[in-house]
């Protein structure tokens, strides 16, 4: 691109591993003073990974990083701050304990000559930016009192405190609403033309095209184009983004038995808390039904909800009997199982027993604490290890010697022991190798041969399209479309999840 | 989601808990010791008594401010009271010194916690329990037997009035006061900051170990002044008195309110109403068995019931105080996620 000393921030071969997995391979972006720059990509592009080097959260294992000219070693936040790069995270950087005014100027609150904080400029700035973005909060009100799309702007008022030249916005319009942004915007382009740069990052492409004049666009960590914006559309955005051509649909691997069968799980204008509205959806017997949208849509809280993990309301009939579903350890009694991708939270007991980790449904739901065998549960193990060819050094190693998908594949072993009626899942194979992503997918494949149904969930769209046979788009809380047959394509798709697809939008179908 | 709560500010409910329990406190001890309660000397000597508790309390509430726990206070006070024996009884040093020495020492203790804790991440509680019982060693090496004295002059001034106002109140007032002007400096942000949300804080750009070393120096200075004042209290050095201060400092905090959000102000506040209950309810419980054997003659009743008693009501006002700030925070609508079930 044009070359010339008027470039603010000038990232070259940018490189991150997070241990296996290669979130960055070869990113490269550079911005001019005054440029309002987009950064795309799809889901696991490594977008996030990108500005967080930059904003001195995760560390650079490659690559250089030149501001103004010259280069920047960045070890922590501090040093980011310090050199004038700011960061809007996506999922905030405030400390609910102080007030708004105290978190627009935290760490680097102004100090009086004798050493105090000077409370009068700072709520002065405070007032300021409230005035400006039209926030709807008081100075001296906690933070954690706010709501989410406030605590935005706030977020936005606290990395333009220090007057940084580059500002990155993390997906932070997403909470917003449109007035909202429309009025950040205003006073972004006012603080533009004073020579601010911005990266923005959204997978809104209205906001995109409104805000934005440029665009670098990510795919699977590496930066495959430069675009103005201008003379770009949506479909050769999302072509970048996806790497397929509109054209060249391949149907080869549509879903095989397309089932007609009878219902087994019927959700009927379910409604979770403020995530999730008006869902309903239908899952036939030994039927695999996909789930996508970009993260935070509502469809994990939707599934968390059918597993009895949060509070929701509507009607659930599963086998043809309305249920209610109060806990998870109801949902399993009924016949409900979940399988989450983030392992470590809500998966696996990492330094528990293998065998332990199998068998744990089954231990946690006996009514009466009869003396475990400890023989016992070992076989049964290890007889299921087998069948999930599990790679490990027996069934009483801790499951944290194990890999990634080793230890998911206990999880998915934990229900093919239950055999529940309907299994969910939320992005399973999340951080998981090839080989094991395939054995996962094709066991879950043999349990609905049995007549079991599956909700599966994944950020991955082509794992999506191979083993789904119907996909419900999230967007925004709500679904907006279902696809299947010649419709379940992974152009499609993706314009739908980024709410392009504007028939979609106006409706359900 | 909770509503943007624009005109209240609820920070003020923190330290609610710890007021209420403690005016319940005072107004079952007024029923049973009557209006003498608020006589000088007796008021005055429930507060003497209780300021090295209260001192304990205000350096465990830095300490908790900042995300971690202190279980070494009680042996830093142990500690500075045998350092301030030995040096002015054995050594002769003049008392000035060998306080300003004690000090100093168990303000080191507490840079150590923080440095072993900050750089190292060791789980606070680990620490501090293992330097505890570190320090307790080296206390017991300094003093083994209970013994030595302080002049007479500073235990009558601690126990007596100045002004005509008990000295423990104007000892508690100035500390108060300190401990107050604290937050308007930066590193009170810095410490609510990283205590909050430590991710946040780190993103925010606050030098994150630095900060929670000042915390755990901050909560040991404090540690050393109830340190003192529990010397000038019992005008003796003992060892073994210092050790209960741990958890009754944790007890206080606790029950004044640290677990929701809110002001410096109102923890400092939550702090003192939580170690005056404490305060309180042990003297309640020492007045109703002195009724009982008042009115009974020839009742034996063991002290170890006085002790079963009073630690079954802070048991009910811990318990009370979390209840409270959990209903505090399903008020403002934190508790989103049932049973903290990640999203």
């Amino acid at each position: 691109m044009d070359g010339g000393g008027t470039h603010v921030l000038k990232v070259t071969g940018l490189v991150k591993n997070f241990g296996a997995v290669h979130a960055l391979k070869d990113a490269s972006l550079s911005i001019e003073i005054g440029e309002i720059r987009a950064l795309l990509g799809a889901n696991g592009s490594g977008k996030s990974t990108f500005v967080k080097v930059l904003s001195g959260i995760n560390k650079k294992d490659g690559g250089s990083i030149q501001l103004e000219g010259k280069e920047l070693n960045i070890t922590s936040p501090i040093t980011s701050i310090q050199n004038g790069i700011a960061m809007a995270y996506q999922d905030l950087s405030l400390i609910p304990r102080l007030s708004v005014a105290e978190n627009m100027v935290i760490g680097y609150e102004p100090i009086k000559k004798n050493g105090t904080i000077d409370r009068k400029s700072m709520l002065n700035y405070a007032e300021k930016m409230i005035e400006e973005l039209g926030i709807r909060a008081y100075p001296d009100v906690m933070t954690e009192n706010i709501d989410l799309s406030n605590k935005g702007l706030i977020e936005i008022a606290k990395a333009l405190y220090m007057n940084p030249k580059l500002l990155i916005m993390d997906e932070i319009t997403a909470s917003m609403h449109h007035d909202q942004v429309e009025r950040l915007f205003a006073y972004l382009r006012k603080r533009v033309m004073g020579g601010l740069s911005i990266i923005f990052v959204s997978h809104r492409f209205e906001e995109v095209y409104d805000f934005c004049t440029t665009a670098t666009i990510l795919r699977e960590g590496i930066s495959v184009a430069d675009l103005k914006l201008l003379n770009s559309t949506p479909d050769e955005l999302v072509y970048h983004m996806t790497g397929k051509k509109t054209a060249g649909i391949q149907h080869e691997n549509v879903s095989n038995e397309v089932s007609d069968s009878e219902a087994r799980l019927l959700v009927d204008q379910m409604n979770v808390l403020s995530f999730a509205k008006n869902i309903s959806i239908y899952v036939g017997k030994g039927e695999v039904v996909g789930i996508a949208g970009l993260q935070g849509q509502g469809q994990g809280e939707f599934l968390r909800a059918l597993f009895g993990a949060i509070s929701y309301n509507g009607n659930i009939v599963l086998d043809g009997a309305n249920i209610r579903i109060k806990s998870p350890s109801d949902a399993i009694r009924k016949g409900i199982g979940f399988i989450s991708g983030d392992r470590e939270k809500e998966g696996i007991f990492s330094t528990r027993a293998v065998s332990e980790n199998i068998l744990i449904t089954e231990t946690a739901l006996r009514k009466l604490p009869i003396m475990l065998s400890v023989r016992k549960e070992r076989e049964k193990a290890e007889q299921i290890m087998k069948e999930l060819n599990v790679v490990a050094a027996g069934a009483g190693v801790p499951a944290n010697s194990l890999s990634g998908g080793n230890q998911q594949k206990l999880i998915v072993g934990r229900w093919l022991y239950r055999k529940p009626k309907v299994l969910l899942l939320d992005d399973p194979t999340k951080g998981v190798d090839v080989n094991s992503r395939n054995e996962i997918n094709s066991l879950l494949k043999n349990m609905t041969k049995t007549g079991m149904s599956i909700l599966y969930s994944s950020s991955d769209n082509e794992e999506l399209l191979r083993v789904a046979e119907r996909i419900y788009v999230f967007y925004e809380g709500k679904i907006i479309k279902e696809l299947k047959g010649k419709d379940k394509n992974s152009e499609l798709l993706a314009a739908t999840m980024l709410g392009v697809d504007k028939e979609a939008k106006d409706g359900k179908e | 989601m909770g509503k943007n709560s624009l005109k209240h500010n609820p920070s003020w409910s923190v330290g609610i808990s710890g007021y209420v329990l403690l005016l319940g406190a005072v107004l079952i001890n007024i029923l049973i010791q009557g209006f003498g309660f608020f006589r000088v000397t007796s008021f005055g000597s429930l507060l003497s008594s209780n300021l090295p508790l209260i001192l304990a309390a205000y350096a465990q509430m830095i300490v908790m401010l900042s995300g971690g726990i202190d279980i070494s206070i009680g042996n830093i006070m142990a500690l500075v009271n045998a350092v301030a024996i030995v040096l002015a009884n054995a050594y002769g040093m003049p008392i000035g010194v060998s306080w300003t020495i004690a000090v100093a020492i168990g303000t080191g203790v507490g840079l150590l916690n923080g440095l072993i804790i900050a750089y190292l991440r060791v789980p606070p509680l680990l620490v501090t329990f293992a330097m505890a019982t570190f320090i307790k060693g080296v206390a017991l090496v300094v003093l083994p037997k209970p013994g030595g004295t302080v002049p007479k002059v500073i235990y009558r001034t601690y126990t007596g009035t100045i002004l005509g106002v008990p000295t423990a109140i104007w000892l508690i007032l100035i500390s108060t006061v300190i401990l107050l002007l604290l937050s308007k400096f930066k590193l009170s942000k810095s410490i609510s900051a990283i205590g909050s949300s430590e991710r946040n804080a780190f993103a925010s750009g606050i030098k994150v170990e630095k900060t929670k070393v000042l915390a755990y120096t901050l909560g040991g200075l404090v540690a050393s002044f109830a340190g003192l004042s529990l010397t000038a209290l019992t005008a003796s050095g003992d060892v073994r008195i210092g050790g209960a201060f741990a958890l009754q400092s944790i007890a206080a905090v606790t029950i004044g309110g640290t677990l929701g959000a809110g002001k410096w102000s109102s923890y400092v506040y939550g702090a003192i109403s939580g170690s005056l209950f404490l305060a309180v309810v042990s003297n309640i419980v020492f007045f109703a068995f002195n009724i009982l054997a008042t009115n009974y003659p020839g009742m034996q009743i063991s002290t170890y019931y006085q002790q079963l008693l009073s630690n079954f009501i802070i048991i009910f006002g811990l318990a009370s105080a979390v209840l409270m700030d959990r209903q505090n925070h399903q008020k403002t609508g934190k508790d989103k996620s049932k049973r903290g079930i990640a999203l």
